[in-house]
């Protein structure tokens, strides 16, 4: 199967045996086309992995470590076939990651969202409510990893409403405006995922909201809604009970900029679901061997799309764990898993540790 | 005197080594027990010092290999057995 | 501000007993001092909380009266020739780092030998519940009658980064003693201080450990080796500047390897044991650096089957700072004089095993004079010596008045 006729299939439609035959043997193209085009990725393959030009098996794909991207510029690309330089920029003091694009690959991450959106939200563009204020994409120096998300997804929605004003108060007249126009209608709805709890589960409103039919993407994790106790159910059946958002029309999803193709899109077990043109394997900590479904360890993304930059297949510092594999309960197949947090930096400290750092 | 010394000897040891009196016997041989290990060495070092109103060197710290071994290296700081 | 020891509330550093005292009372390695070390050694000994806790028995026995006579004899007995006397410098302010949470006391014990004063910074960031039943002990010493007058030597203070606290107390110290790396040092230096402040500075310094792989060597011999070098390595992480950051085997290519394996399985599986600590960090940490060396083209390859242990073979002279948790350069060297072209100002330890003491002394002839300041057994890297980086700390911080009658 070309590469082309691969990523056009319907989404979520390949089990094991396609992933380990057809997506092995795209990912054996990249991998090639890496190690020929990028030096630093040839260096860690042979240098780490040991591997050559043929991976024999989804677990043999070399990785490269996530923070690569912030302290090198990775290309597989001539410099003059950049398009652009993607940056997640986060907060002010980390450094942003680097993720080259030529124009190929910038349109297959365009392809690859609608993609993947597409599936559950059907073709047409829908109302959209943002929960969040304009103001995180006007100022440069906040637009962050949460401006990016907004952008991304406003593409798939119209007559955007953004929920929150410059000072993060809901605005309830144009809500209440909204409710009027859009009452029990299909809508889109996105917003972080403590960003929604917060002003939109927890908003106290004085008129009736209907969003039966709405459909709810959010992203972002789950580390400060946990620390208030609040888990995905919770969080779905508060947003049931009071707006009537159909909980399996909630989708939590996980992505980075560091690859290309890598969404995640909740399932209807509430796991996060493999789209075809992506995959993950958890290694063990201990010595990077692949761990057995169910079992914790680091996050490996793999997913076909980058070309542009050897970020085909990334080391994450998320710690999940695999919860099954072509059994999902809406039918989705591919590998579905959840996240348990972030691996934890064991803080070190030298001689020089007095009053510096 | 010389019973008195063993006497005192040996309620060092027993102490540092926090091992019943009856164990300290002149074949008792530095990480021959659990109980006589790096750690408890130390201790027993000290407890010595204080005991017999000793200093010990740092070679003969290391040469203390036995309970008989630490008879001969104390008889060398006139602590007679 | 907080003051730890003595256990005292103050409003201005005017206020801290050793500015407030003005005598000097003890004579260089006064015998009192000795005494009052000793004491605070049985306790420390003693105590039921420290017993599972190395560093602090180490402290506890290095604090020993013989030990303590052993350290400043030499010059003790160069002071009683004559013809001149010592002094105490005056009053010395110590800056410690967080790391070895027992450092400060080794700082403070050759400055109080000499009859000094001493205000001593520890890191805000200490946290170890040990740490704090140390100064306890202290301070339970210090309210005794007999050793009273030692709170007015030994003010143990903390503060979180405070220009201010550490201009005023430059300004006041007559040594200052610097442990804390390059850039603590840069930031001490633009202090005003007294015109002849004397400075001991501690600088960052990288650690290696040489292997000699020639000679035969028993089970127990290589068992003992492994243990040495995991003390030496996973102590403080690696992040000590005793910390060996790199191996050199010593020897024909072939016994190199063999050790090098050797060490690879015993070591990491050593770690893998009792080396606790967060593994998800010592994977990436060590994934993070080994990529780093391998497109930097400082190592060419890579010997590692889990993760508690990489081996880089390393390709320059100039080796990278290790990553600390496990990370450790390697090389194979067919002589021991190979090793000068990686040593430089920066080397402060070399550890050895298997030398003769002739190997060991002409190793010490070939090392450049500014590079190198202790060459120690393997598993000794991090014992502390009372000459250090290359001071005798005791001898710098005394001050000598030259009496002649005629």
């Amino acid at each position: 199967m070309t590469f082309e006729n691969y990523i056009e299939a319907e989404q979520f439609s390949f089990d094991k045996t396609e992933k380990d035959t057809l997506f092995l043997s795209l990912l054996n193209d990249l991998h090639k086309h890496h190690l020929g085009n990028s030096e630093e990725y040839q260096k860690i393959s042979a240098g780490f992995f040991q591997e050559d030009e043929r991976i024999a098996s989804m677990a043999d794909t070399p990785f490269v470590p996530v923070s690569i991207f912030k302290n090198r510029l990775m290309k597989s690309i001539p410099e003059e076939d950049i398009y652009k330089v993607l940056t997640s920029s986060g907060t002010t003091s980390s450094v942003p990651s680097r993720i080259v694009l030529d124009k190929a690959t910038a349109a297959l991450q365009t392809f690859a969202l609608s993609k993947i959106m597409n599936h559950v939200l059907g073709k047409n563009r829908l109302p959209m409510l943002i929960v969040d204020s304009k103001s995180i994409l006007k100022n440069r120096k906040t637009f962050s990893a949460r401006g990016a998300g907004i952008l991304g997804l406003s593409v798939f929605g119209k007559q955007h409403l953004y929920l929150l004003d410059d000072e993060f108060k809901l605005i309830k007249s144009a809500l209440q405006e909204f409710a009027k126009k859009h009452n029990g209608q299909p809508i889109l709805i996105f917003g972080f995922t403590f960003m929604v709890w917060q002003y939109l589960a927890e908003a106290e409103l004085d008129f009736e909201l209907d969003l039966s039919n709405a459909i709810l993407i959010h992203s972002g994790g789950w580390k400060k809604l946990e620390a208030m106790a609040v888990d995905n159910d919770t969080f779905k059946t508060k947003l049931k009970n009071k707006f009537g958002i159909a909980k399996e029309n909630i989708y939590n999803f996980y992505g980075m900029v560091e690859q290309v193709g890598s969404v995640f899109l909740e399932n209807s077990d509430g796991y996060l679901h493999c789209p075809n043109f992506s995959e993950v394997i958890i290694r063990n900590p201990k010595d990077f061997s692949v761990q057995p479904h169910g079992e914790e360890g680091l996050i490996q993304v793999i997913s076909l799309l980058p070309k542009s930059y050897p970020g085909h297949s990334i080391l994450t510092e998320d710690i999940g764990v695999v919860m099954g594999e072509d059994d999902a309960s809406n039918g989705w197949k591919g590998k579905y898993f959840k996240i348990l947090g972030r691996a934890k930096k064991a803080e070190i400290r030298g001689c020089s540790d007095t009053f510096n750092n | 005197m010389s019973s008195e010394n063993n006497q005192k000897l040996i309620t060092a040891f027993s102490t540092a080594l926090e091992i019943d009196a009856s164990q300290v016997i002149d074949d008792l041989k530095y990480q021959s027990i659990p109980e006589w290990d790096s750690m408890s060495h130390m201790f027993l070092i000290s407890e010595l010092e204080e005991v017999f109103e000793v200093e010990i060197e740092t070679d003969d710290v290391i040469d203390l290999s036995s309970v008989g071994k630490a008879k001969e290296i104390l008889t060398k700081y006139d602590v007679s057995f | 501000m907080k003051v730890i020891v003595p256990e005292i509330q103050i409003n201005a550093i005017e206020e801290l007993p050793v500015f407030q005292h003005t005598s000097f009372d003890f004579e260089t390695a006064d015998e009192r001092i000795i005494g009052f070390l000793n004491e605070f050694s049985r306790k420390i000994i003693r105590e039921a909380s420290f017993k599972q806790a190395p560093a602090f028995i180490a402290l506890g026995f290095w604090l020993r009266k013989s030990n303590l006579r052993s350290m400043v004899s030499d010059r003790i007995q160069l002071i009683a020739q004559g013809p001149f006397t010592a002094q105490p410098l005056g009053t010395i302010f110590h800056l410690c780092p967080s790391n070895v949470d027992t450092m400060f006391f080794y700082s403070l014990t050759l400055a109080l030998l000499g009859g000094n004063k001493n205000i001593i910074r520890v890191s805000s960031r200490m946290d170890d519940p040990l740490v704090f039943r140390l100064f306890e002990l202290l301070n339970e010493l210090l309210s005794t009658e007999t050793h009273q007058i030692f709170r007015n030597y030994i003010n143990i203070v903390t503060y979180e980064r405070n220009d201010a606290q550490n201009k005023a107390f430059s300004e006041r110290a007559d040594a200052r003693v610097i442990w804390g790396g390059d850039a603590t040092i840069d930031q001490f230096k633009q202090y005003k201080t007294k015109k002849r402040v004397k400075d001991l500075y501690f600088a960052d310094r990288v650690s290696y450990s040489l292997i000699n792989t020639t000679a035969e060597q028993t089970d127990t011999a290589m068992a003992q080796l492994v243990k040495d070098l995991f003390n030496d390595v996973y102590t403080f992480d690696q992040m000590g500047c005793s910390s060996p950051h790199c191996l050199f085997f010593v020897g024909t290519e072939e016994n190199n390897t063999t050790y090098r394996n050797y060490i690879y399985k015993n070591l990491s599986a050593m770690a893998q044991e009792v080396y606790e600590r967060d593994l998800s960090s010592m994977a990436s940490f060590k994934f993070n650096k080994a990529t780093d060396d391998l497109i930097d083209d400082a190592v060419s390859s890579l010997v590692r089957d889990n993760n508690y242990l990489v081996l880089s073979k390393v390709e320059t002279h100039d080796i990278p700072h290790s990553c600390g948790m496990g990370y450790l350069y390697y090389t194979s060297l067919n002589t021991l004089d190979a090793i000068v072209p990686y040593l430089n100002e920066k080397t402060q330890t070399l550890g050895h095993w298997g030398f003769s003491e002739k190997e060991l002394t002409a190793l010490n002839a070939v090392c450049p004079p500014h590079s190198v300041d202790r060459i120690v057994p393997v598993g000794k890297a991090l014992e502390f010596d009372h000459i250090w980086d290359g001071y005798d700390i005791f001898g710098e911080l005394i001050k000598y008045r030259s009496v002649r009658s005629k």
